[in-house]
């Protein structure tokens, strides 16, 4: 009994200095990475919709109100573009069904549905295959494609020609930005219809 | 175990990936590019050191019943450090390295040295193996890689991160993409463990085989 006791005792003195050291470590080095996060984000934000001259997080009860609805389910976080007083746009990240995983999707949308600009935050799609989604390559034919009808990949009679072999992460980028087209016209952010 | 012993056990000997065939998990998902095997080599060898250093240190304190918890907290601090610490000061390279920062933590070759070495032995001869252990198993991730990053995409020595496409060896249509699966992977793991058992049988017996 009282070895086990002692035992307990080495293993949390241990795990007590491994915590505190953590918690040290994490104290120092959070600021600086939430603060490096914050402006890649925002430099993002400037790429996919370059109109805008700054953008406006919607407020939580908004957000939750569009999350709450089953289709939007895999919105993150919405922002309104705004230059010159008025909201030219949106950028929504969105999480995108991959073949490895979650796509997340940076999407820029001006109030004509029509894709300004497109960012791969974060994937775990195969290397050398799907991971291709996140080259300029592939993004850049999303750019000034939209409007009315929403998009597809060319096996499913689309404009998206897909990669090769990634057909599976291909259609998962066309879901992410027709979910951001669905949204943006759904609720009418950018005309301020909806509103 | 002289130091330079322990260093050069590592290397060939003892090598972790052809010899004692262990971390394979992390072995077949990075060997994907020479860039990421070397990333990966380097930051477990950083890891190996460290974890080498404290639990030697540390030895004749941690009761045997309750080494191996002990062990791995110890590991998973270290490792824990390393990422929050490199993705504050050294973000680009956390950007390259990316998953296989935190993958180090399941790698069994650095529990296993722990275990086998580190607890038995001073700090210095630790050190020396940590980094023995940590080149033999970078060494070892080069060579697969050097082989699958070729067959599978038809480029060697691609470092997007850094900028640097590439040599293009031949077109993309001729590579073979089942090389970049696991699958491939094991294949080409296999017929390099055949080879340089191979030659160690040839160095041990020059009757035999």
């Amino acid at each position: 009994m009282r070895d086990v006791l002692k035992l307990g005792l080495v293993l949390m003195v241990i795990c007590a200095i491994s915590g505190g050291l953590l918690a040290y470590v994490h104290g120092v080095t959070s600021e600086i990475i939430d603060e490096r996060k914050a402006q890649e984000v925002a430099e993002a934000m400037r790429v996919v919709l370059p109109s805008a001259e700054s953008f406006e997080s919607l407020d939580d009860e908004e957000l939750a109100s569009i999350k709450a609805d089953p289709r939007f389910a895999g919105v993150d976080e919405v922002f309104e573009g705004v230059a010159d007083g008025s909201p030219v746009g949106v950028v929504a990240k969105v999480q995108a069904p991959g073949y490895g995983g979650k796509i997340s999707l940076l999407v820029g949308m001006d109030s004509e549905l029509i894709v300004t600009g497109l960012q791969v935050l974060g994937h775990s799609e195969t290397p050398g295959l799907g991971a291709n989604i996140a080259k300029t390559e592939f993004t850049s034919q999303f750019v000034g494609k939209g409007g009315a009808r929403s998009l597809a990949v060319d096996k499913d009679g689309g404009e998206i020609s897909s990669i090769s072999g990634a057909t599976i992460s291909s259609r998962g980028m066309v879901t992410g930005v027709n979910l951001v087209r669905d949204l943006v016209s759904a609720l009418g952010i950018a005309g301020g219809v909806g509103r | 175990m002289s130091p330079l012993t322990a260093f050069t056990n590592g290397i060939y000997k003892e090598n972790p990936i052809f010899r004692l065939v262990l971390g394979l998990c992390p072995t077949i998902a990075v060997s994907l590019a020479v860039s990421n095997g070397i990333g990966m080599g380097l930051a477990a060898t950083f890891v190996l050191v460290g974890s080498n250093l404290i639990i030697s240190l540390l030895r004749k304190l941690i009761p045997s019943e309750i080494r191996i918890p002990c062990f791995i907290v110890v590991i998973a601090t270290f490792v824990t450090i390393v990422d929050l610490t490199m993705e504050a000061y050294l973000p680009q390279l956390h950007q390259v390295l990316g998953v296989f920062v935190p993958l180090i933590v399941v790698n069994c070759i650095i529990l296993a040295r722990a275990e086998a070495f580190a607890s038995k032995n001073g700090p210095g001869a630790s050190i020396m193996d940590g980094l023995g252990m940590g080149l033999g198993f970078t060494l070892a991730l080069c060579a697969i890689s050097i082989i699958r990053e070729p067959l599978g995409t038809g480029i060697l020595f691609a470092a997007p991160d850094l900028g640097f496409e590439g040599i293009r060896l031949f077109p993309a249509e001729y590579a073979a993409s089942v090389v970049t699966q696991p699958v491939g992977g094991f294949i080409t793991f296999g017929l390099l463990l055949g080879l340089v058992n191979l030659i160690t049988m040839k160095k041990n017996d020059k009757h035999g085989c």
